[in-house]
């Protein structure tokens, strides 16, 4: 069993560089499986920023589904630590350019490059305002204005990984 | 009133209610009376032209229907500190009974959904709000949008817990424990286990493979598991339960004490991995076989294997003096320290 579990971080890294198709678009899932629900997290309100970062672990460990988070449902069970230095280096503002989505100041985590085709049925019209990386199960979707990223929503992603 | 008697009251209003099973043990580490989680075994539900095949199929799907009905009426009148949550098992649809060829099977999901409208929609509602595990019978659902949040298992950390105390698994995981290659079986067990790893993974194609090897030459025909013995049953007439009924202990028989030291070990091994982790009872379906184990003598180290058995195939039961045979139609239910499992039959029934 200790061999087994310890496989687990091997299969992302092999699931991360080789043999995963690409994303081409995302498609923004129903409510229950998007944080914040509604509009972006305000990434340059600092003082929000605790807060929102602890929603953010809570539906991370909750495995992207809101109705896990209401009742103590986990599925990602070491979620405070494995996203600790990501939402860490999210919270540095000199991290926030758009320029670092693909420059690798989050491919530690993060797969790239930036996916800017974003499916929204709340969306008036389609916009090029969002920057998109992925993380297993999840969409990380950046809201950028001006070449800053000011915003963030945390989407479980409803695609599947297919081996090309 | 007890939220656990509400429930209890809710049953009996559209069911006949027997116990099962019974622990009562404060190491289950769920002791807060307003936190209940219910547990909702194997389905395999079929389309209704498949149906038509087999001599068996799932048992009192209305009933169930007006179960989760119930529930739903519960958890709209539930105080708001109030915790009630459903969980599905797994296999709750039979899509390699439904359709042999696996690209054709979200159509049959489709096919299978159609064929029980009342009781998928309750199910999927709003009110119930079911979590679903896939199972070793519905596991290419994966694969698509509408099921991407079913999850292959759920650590649950109820009210007045610091951690996760239960971890729900379909169970066919320990299957494989217990008959694949030792290498085999340590590559899929971090499919089921591994925190980052969902069944969305395209690395899970491995997982999918044994899934389908497990059922090569398997004859559905008549059976998926056959007929189970759940020992003596309790019929709730208002008398007190004893608090510990028909659990079985390690080292009993061998069918009814089933992956109890396989789930033992992987607790062990996820209490070990995880710091204050204190994962001391796993739930499972798949063996349809109801019932609930502890280790072989109460100095052991504590852990409950809780299996809910199913709604298709049968039990023999000991109502009174007579062994009687009745189709599977239980739920566990856990809260307060207290975990039970029901077999209900329609009302007018035995």
């Amino acid at each position: 069993m200790k061999l087994a579990l310890s496989c687990g971080p091997l299969a992302l890294v092999l699931a991360a560089c080789c043999g995963v198709e690409r994303p081409t678009y995302l498609a923004v899932p129903e409510q229950i499986f998007r944080e914040p629900v509604a509009a972006p997290i305000d990434l340059e309100d600092a003082a929000g920023w605790p807060a929102a970062r602890d929603r953010l672990v809570a539906f991370l460990r909750a495995g992207g589904n809101q109705d896990n988070v209401e009742d103590g449902t986990i599925v990602v069970l070491d979620a405070a630590t494995r996203y600790a230095p990501l939402l860490d280096a999210v919270a540095r503002p000199e991290n926030r350019d758009v320029e670092d989505l693909a420059a690798g100041v989050y491919a530690p985590w993060l797969a790239g490059p930036p996916v800017r085709h974003v499916v929204d049925a709340r969306d008036e019209a389609p916009g090029r305002d969002r920057h998109v990386l992925f993380d297993g199960d999840f969409a990380w979707v950046f809201t950028a204005s001006r070449r800053r990223l000011v915003g963030l929503t945390v989407v479980r992603r409803h695609d599947w990984r297919r081996e090309e | 009133m007890a939220l656990h008697d509400d429930l209890l009251d809710a049953l009996r209003t559209v069911a006949n209610v027997h116990l099962v099973a019974r622990l009562v043990d404060e190491r289950l580490g769920c002791p807060d009376p307003d936190d209940l989680r219910v547990f909702v075994p194997d389905l395999h539900l079929v389309s209704d032209a498949v149906r038509r095949r087999y001599s068996y199929n799932t048992n009192h799907t209305d009933l169930l229907a007006d179960v989760l009905y119930q529930i739903a009426a519960l958890r709209s009148r539930r105080g708001t500190d109030q915790t009630l949550s459903v969980y599905q098992l797994g296999d709750c649809f039979d899509l390699w009974r439904e359709e042999p060829l696996p690209d054709r099977r979200t159509d049959a999901a489709d096919r299978v959904f159609d064929s029980h409208e009342r009781l998928m929609e309750v199910m999927l509602s709003r009110g119930v709000k079911t979590r679903f595990l896939l199972g070793n019978h519905d596991i290419d659902l994966h694969r698509w949008p509408n099921y991407r949040a079913w999850s292959r298992r759920y650590y649950i950390q109820p009210k007045q817990a610091a951690q996760p105390t239960l971890l729900a698994l379909h169970g066919d995981v320990f299957d494989w424990i217990e008959n694949l290659l030792p290498d085999e079986v340590q590559q899929l067990v971090v499919y089921v286990t591994h925190p980052m790893l969902e069944g969305s993974d395209y690395d899970l194609g491995d997982m999918v493979k044994v899934v389908a090897r497990g059922h090569e030459g398997a004859d559905y025909s008549k059976r998926i598991q056959g007929n189970a013995s759940v020992g003596p049953v309790q019929a709730l007439d208002g008398a007190p339960l004893p608090e510990s009924f028909n659990v079985k202990r390690f080292g009993g028989s061998k069918k009814s004490t089933q992956h109890f030291a396989a789930a033992r070990d992987l607790a062990k091994d996820l209490r070990r991995r995880h710091a204050g982790l204190d994962l001391r009872c796993i739930v499972i379906g798949h063996t349809h076989n109801a019932r609930i184990v502890v280790p072989k003598s109460d100095g052991d180290d504590f852990f409950a294997l809780v299996d809910c058995g199913a709604w298709i195939e049968t039990c023999s039961a000991k109502v009174g003096s007579k062994t009687v045979r009745m189709p599977n139609a239980q739920l566990g239910v856990i809260g307060e320290n207290d975990v039970r499992i029901y077999q209900l039959a329609p009302k007018g029934t035995a």
